[in-house]
């Protein structure tokens, strides 16, 4: 049963899933203008922005322009307020935008007005719509001023009550990757470079014909028990030590905590991109030392991409849930229970109305879910009563 | 016919299935009648409403004695159940000089000596391999040495609890012949030789429980039954919808898929509603999570049991699903998922004339038992006395 999402690599079929990747307000629009200068195959990558300008100087093909009577085409200057509402007077475009995909990855740089007033909304309607929504975030440095990072925390919090699981950058982890003396664009311009690499090693393991793929069903599986969090890293390497060097990178880097995160953590999705030149002993190496890194029983997936124009280098991009549910502790069994029952334990505040009409469609009558079995001797496992569904012992919340 | 006809009775948690079989002069067997009924008062394979099953068992036997045209008076009786299991035992003699079928026969019985939890009876003792002076998979008969030795698998149950299916069965005025673990006749009936030899796994996923059977350097390596079956997905369908039993069950037949795809979450499914309510649909995506989740879960737990046992690598020839489970949609792509080997789904297929509609995964297991009876009666025939010896070695390659 622990080998459900697989402590070996596993040779998983294609899954094959609509996928949008949208961002919201300036920031996000410019990570996805230069993720695509250099992306073969894309997505469909979409723009939402309050500012008709900045947008008009996008990359991106698909442009959302919102709030063009209240935000004049001017931007929402930094106020979230504005950014809500400029949104709310698009909600019909949003929809549109949305329908017909399975998975939404929302990026946004958290603590500008359109990102952190528009992204919970566009991530509420896509739930709606049946996506599954990844956001993709960062939070501002410290320079830029406590403002713009309390309306980001706030930001933050609405998201992680409307998306199926927030991953989140805060921008001033990364500062201590950066020397001193770096000049403000190049800082701005390393937190783009980690986002577009994020994204397209997430897109990478999930639509394409991969050596070893990701399903779906994996990535569902993380994002349903992360307890709407996950922890992104991500490292790289060239030349002869290139899996080494990415190792270090990403276990060793600020990105992750020196590896802390992933000993902490329940559950991980872990996607190698590579050359041709990729041989087993290097993923080898790679599982080896994972496994070492990773807190005993934790829950891996790996994936691994190969890419004709990647020889010579290796990037190794991780998905971490810290607060993973586990699902076999017997003890849990009545908390993950409840948690199906009602929701996130967590989740006190439930304003939004995504969160709300899920929290009440997921709960049932209080008895103990054995149904027909109901009379009869337990079938255990170790402890745990295989009788009870198991998406109840998973703490899945159904329906979806 | 020499012989009297050989009729295998398999109680299932969902079914009651009688199966009726001639010898032929070639020594091949062919199924002359089948009664299959539905079973009621039966949960995880185990007896929870005797009458019940009791009618249910006799509609079974009625049927297949019209279809056969003759009078059922003894049955080789298949179980399941979770309280099933496997050990390995080695029984070990000392010898001298050259090694005789005497010494063979010693060894043979004194590895079937083993202790077991009181309550517990030994079903079958599944011969292995010999070994000589700790060189193993001889043929030590004419070989030199100072120890012999002989490994068996020792499948026991609980008595009490087999006790209650004979029981029906006793009701109907019937003698059982045998009993014999539905696993084994599953493989008896499902696998190969080239099967067996490269190493396989059998998965018979059944209503109330799942048995499996797995072959490692040509043997039976280990046996067991996991106490979650069909009816534990129809079950979990039914709490999260709440719905009843019978309807999650068809939305299980019609919908039901091992694998969750993107595509599902766009598609509603409608589900039956009482009376004055308003009409409900599901998300297929959930109804594909329910069910993938816990077939994956039940295969887990097959894999772990395995990999306990240090099996897992040594069974390179791939997993075969039997039982009514393995029409379930996408179940074999999930097997291959769980246990990184190729997998498909099996049939009887040992019996000559076996008819399009006989050749069915659910029938495996019935078959099988049939198949099992009929070696038992030829070595009835050919040994009269003690013929009791030589059981294990038809589940072996020879």
């Amino acid at each position: 049963m622990a080998g459900n999402m697989g402590s070996s690599m596993e040779v998983i079929r294609e899954a094959r899933c609509r996928i949008l990747v949208v961002g919201v307000g300036g920031g996000a629009c410019s990570v996805l203008s230069h993720a695509l200068a250099d992306w073969p195959n894309p997505p469909t990558v979409a723009a939402v922005n309050t500012d008709a300008g900045a947008l008009a100087a996008s990359g991106v093909d698909l442009k959302v322009p919102i709030g063009r009577t209240i935000a004049q085409g001017l931007g929402a200057g930094g106020d979230a307020e504005l950014g809500r509402l400029a949104a709310n007077e698009d909600l019909d475009a949003l929809r549109m935008l949305v329908s017909d995909h399975d998975l939404l990855i929302l990026v946004a740089s958290l603590g500008g007005g359109t990102a952190t007033g528009a992204a919970p909304i566009l991530a509420g309607l896509a739930r709606e719509a049946g996506l599954l929504v990844l956001a993709y975030v960062t939070t501002p440095f410290d320079f830029e001023g406590s403002r713009r990072q309390e309306q980001a925390q706030e930001g933050l919090a609405e998201l992680k009550q409307n998306a199926d699981a927030v991953i989140c950058l805060p921008n001033q982890r990364l500062y201590s990757m950066l020397s001193p003396g770096t000049p403000l664009v190049e800082a701005f311009a390393f937190v783009d470079r980690m986002m577009t690499a994020g994204i397209r090693g997430l897109w990478t393991l999930l639509a394409r014909d991969n050596m070893l793929n990701l399903d779906f069903s994996d990535l569902q599986s993380l994002v349903s028990n992360s307890g709407n969090e996950c922890v992104f890293g991500y490292g790289e390497g060239s030349g002869p030590d290139k899996v080494t060097q990415a190792l270090d990178d990403l276990l060793e880097g600020p990105m992750l905590e020196k590896g802390q995160i992933i000993a902490n953590s329940g559950a991980m999705i872990l996607s190698i991109t590579g050359g041709p030149d990729l041989s087993l002993a290097e993923l080898e190496m790679i599982r080896q030392r994972f496994h070492k890194a990773a807190r005993p029983g934790a829950h891996t997936a790996i994936g691994a991409a190969v890419l004709e124009d990647w020889k010579g280098r290796v990037a190794l991009t991780v998905l971490a849930a810290e607060h993973w549910m586990p699902s076999t502790a017997p003890s849990s069994a009545r908390q993950t229970l409840s948690s199906a029952l009602f929701g996130h334990p967590e989740g006190a505040g439930q304003s939004t109305p995504a969160a709300g009409k899920r929290g009440k469609q997921g709960i049932m009558e209080l008895d103990d879910n054995r149904g027909r079995f109901q009379d009869m001797a337990p079938t255990t496992y170790k402890g745990e009563d295989l009788d009870i569904p198991t998406y109840i012992r998973r703490g899945i919340r159904l329906p979806t | 016919m020499s012989m009297e006809p050989i009729v295998a009775l398999e109680i299932g948690t969902n079914r009651v299935r009688v199966f009726v079989a001639e010898a032929r002069e070639d020594g091949g067997l062919v199924i002359t009648a089948v009664g299959d009924a539905a079973c009621s008062g039966m949960r995880k394979g185990e007896v929870v409403d005797f009458k019940s099953v009791c009618s249910c068992t006799e509609a079974a036997l009625r049927q297949a004695e019209t279809a056969a045209q003759i009078s059922i008076n003894e049955v080789y009786l298949l179980m399941s159940g979770s309280q099933i299991e496997a050990i390995p035992n080695r029984g070990e003699i000392a010898v001298e000089g050259e090694i005789t079928e005497e010494d063979v026969e010693q060894v043979r019985s004194v590895a079937k000596e083993v202790t077991l939890p009181a309550g517990r009876e030994i079903l079958h003792s599944i011969l292995g391999q010999y070994g000589v002076d700790g060189c193993f998979g001889v043929s030590p008969v004419g070989m030199t040495g100072k120890t012999l030795s002989a490994d068996m698998l020792i499948v026991h149950g609980i008595a009490s609890r087999m006790v209650n299916v004979v029981k029906v069965v006793k009701e109907q005025k019937l003698e059982v012949l045998e009993i014999l673990f539905s696993g084994l006749c599953a493989v008896k009936a499902a696998l190969s030789t080239e099967q067996k030899i490269q190493g396989v796994l059998l998965i018979d996923l059944g209503g109330g429980t799942t048995d499996y059977v797995a072959y490692a350097q040509s043997k039976i390596s280990d046996a067991g039954v996991i106490g979650v079956g069909g009816d534990h997905v129809t079950n979990d369908i039914a709490s999260a919808f709440r719905i009843l039993g019978p309807e999650a069950e068809k939305l299980k037949r019609q919908f039901g898929d091992a694998m969750v795809s993107a595509a599902g979450r766009t598609r509603q499914l409608p589900v039956p509603t009482g009376v004055g309510e308003e009409p409900r649909t599901v998300k297929l995506y959930d109804l594909q999570t329910i069910v993938h989740l816990r077939m994956e879960e039940t295969f887990g737990l097959i894999r772990a049991q395995l990999q306990e046992k240090g099996l897992l690598n040594q069974i390179r020839g791939g997993v075969v699903l039997t039982g009514g489970g393995a029409y379930l949609k996408n179940v074999t792509q999930l097997a291959e998922k769980v246990f990184g080997l190729p997998c498909a789904v099996g049939g009887p297929r040992n019996v000559s004339g076996l008819s399009a509609n006989l050749a069915v995964p659910e029938y495996s297991t019935g078959v099988g038992g049939a198949l099992y009876g009929h070696q038992c009666a030829l070595n009835k025939v050919a040994q009269a006395p003690g013929f009791i010896k030589a059981v294990g070695r038809w589940f072996g390659i020879d």
